[in-house]
């Protein structure tokens, strides 16, 4: 079965499924900032551990259903489709040499190795390997090409093109074993959104992001697994991975350090807003973007309904404008995204919101419709990035209704201070 | 007596005067390059050059074009615009990015001045 026949999309909710499994499009930025950010609440060794295990369960989960639908059954028809789903996934091409006691996984061009090189090799020099998320889908693999349980194999990274190797390696071992968790699938997300419902300029937003949406459909890794599109590494990459790290990271906070959980629920806020300033940022500076759409106005009501149809385009749910009063107040609401059910799927119901991406996104919208000169074609550099966001606070973001809490939508009020 | 030089009109710059190879909005360090061509180019001759000149058309995205060289590198096109995006595959090593980018806009210019010539 090809792999674009694995591919479902839920038009009315703008969510997007592979094998049944939530899958989202972010670019190299937010990636690398994720992951970061994981690191700087949890110290590198406990980051590097979470973000491994919640690429293992996210890669189990998807690889399992992937196996099932195409009727994979030998170990060698299970690591072919494999490393050909993550490469079609924009992670990169990973070959594999393994048994079931474990064995080597190889890959000259892996998405965060590649692209953390690209962005900081010639400024910053890293210790650590980067790629986290192939260890755990090549942890994964190898457990499900020989029918064994979740967590029989551990992946350790020994060379990273990030620490300056010509290619990456990993080791598989024998591991430890741990406890299962269903799979959060199409079937469990259903469960935890609502009926879509119309916001401002709907028609359009609905129009722009049906045409992202098809855009995206066409977009694969190319013969070393990577995408390149809109001035971006792009890749289809599985919510359960970045949800499992951001919650766990956030859990883990809240039960041993309290006071610092308003500045790591700030961090997972910042993720949002630098996925909105890069990879929307850069979608709508793209040729692509004006041969679809045309000419940016840089019009504030125009960049906000732009902004929500990348967010629908991309695979983030329906999101829709509630309320705009220029440079006082948006309001953004969803009645799904890819946060909230994860998160009624694994902890129940939240006693607070906890939907930090799109809080920081709402927020960044905001400031990027109201700030940013789009029609001066800006250079979306680091430097500006400091200048808009770390500069004097004009608006502030508060999520007021949240899904993960029971209620039938989620609502973000971003105020002008 | 005074002579005054002769009133003097501008003189007419040569139609394609202002190209230039410049860097692209881009986070990704010297792979989008940018040119920007006069609206009234003949953009189909144009097209048939670039192809002529060895470069595959990609199905074109609502108003941009798209054209792919055997290197992996991309000469994305505008028309009502005029704005041209010359992308450099990101397997150029970065050093020599800017190079494979001057490539690439001479080809453009070079199918230009073809496609000038044939209408």
């Amino acid at each position: 079965m090809p792999i674009v026949d694995l591919r479902e999309l839920l038009a009315e909710h703008c969510l997007t499924f592979l094998a049944g499994i939530p899958y989202v499009y972010h670019c190299h930025h937010y990636n690398l900032f994720h992951d970061q950010t994981i690191d700087d609440a949890l110290g590198e060794e406990d980051g590097a551990r979470i973000r491994t295990t919640a690429a293992h369960n996210a890669f189990r989960e998807l690889l399992a259903s992937a196996f099932a639908m195409s009727g994979a059954t030998t170990p060698a028809e299970r690591v072919s489709l494999a490393s050909e789903v993550f490469a079609w996934m924009g992670q990169g091409r990973l070959s594999f040499d393994v048994t079931r006691g474990g064995g080597r996984a190889r890959s000259p061009s892996l998405h965060y190795g590649f692209a953390w090189r690209e962005k900081y090799g010639s400024r910053v020099k890293r210790d650590e390997p980067a790629d986290a998320v192939a260890a755990g889908f090549a942890a994964a693999t190898n457990e499900l090409a020989f029918d064994l349980a979740i967590d029989a194999i551990a992946c350790a990274e020994h060379r990273c093109l990030a620490t300056r190797d010509a290619e990456c390696e990993f080791t598989l071992t024998p591991g430890m074993g741990h406890l299962s968790r269903p799979a959060v699938d199409e079937a469990t997300v259903r469960r935890y959104i609502s009926p879509p419902i119309p916001g401002a300029d709907e028609d359009r937003i609905a129009a722009i992001a049906s045409g992202l949406l098809e855009f995206m459909r066409g977009v694969q890794g190319d013969e070393r697994g990577l995408v390149a599109a809109f001035n971006v590494f792009v890749t289809a990459h599985l919510p359960g991975y970045y949800n499992e790290t951001v919650y766990e990271a956030v859990h883990h906070v809240e039960r041993t350090a309290a006071a610092h959980v308003p500045a790591v629920e700030a961090l997972m806020r910042e993720a949002g807003q630098v996925c909105v300033f890069n990879t929307f940022g850069n979608v709508l500076l793209s040729p692509e973007w004006e041969g679809m759409v045309g000419p940016l106005s840089g019009i504030p009501t125009d960049m906000m309904a732009f902004c929500t149809a990348i967010a629908r385009g991309l695979g983030f749910g329906h999101w829709l404008i509630a309320e705009y009063e220029p440079r006082k107040r948006l309001v953004i609401q969803a009645t799904s995204n890819y946060e909230e059910p994860f998160y009624r799927a694994r902890y129940g119901i939240a006693k607070k919101p906890r939907s930090y991406f799109v809080q920081g996104a709402a927020l960044a919208i905001m400031l990027l419709a109201e700030t940013v000169r789009w029609t001066d074609q800006p250079q979306l550099t680091n430097e500006y990035y400091i200048d808009l966001f770390r500069g004097k606070p004009r608006y502030r973001v508060e999520q007021t209704r949240c899904m993960a809490r029971g209620e039938p939508l989620s609502e973000y009020v971003v105020d002008a201070l | 007596m005074v002579i005054s030089a002769p009133p003097t009109l501008p003189r007419p710059a040569p139609p394609f005067a202002g190209l230039a190879l410049r860097r692209e909005i881009s986070c990704i360090r010297a792979l989008a390059w940018r040119t920007d061509l006069p609206i009234a180019t003949d953009w189909v001759a144009l097209g048939h050059a670039l192809e002529g000149a060895g470069l595959v058309r990609r199905a074109p995205l609502g108003g941009l074009e798209r054209f792919l060289a055997a290197t992996g590198d991309e000469v994305a096109i505008l028309p009502a615009s005029g704005r041209v995006q010359l992308r450099v595959h990101y397997t150029v090593p970065e050093h020599e990015r800017r190079f494979a980018a001057e490539r690439l806009f001479r080809l453009v210019i070079d199918a230009l001045f073809h496609a000038l010539r044939r209408s």
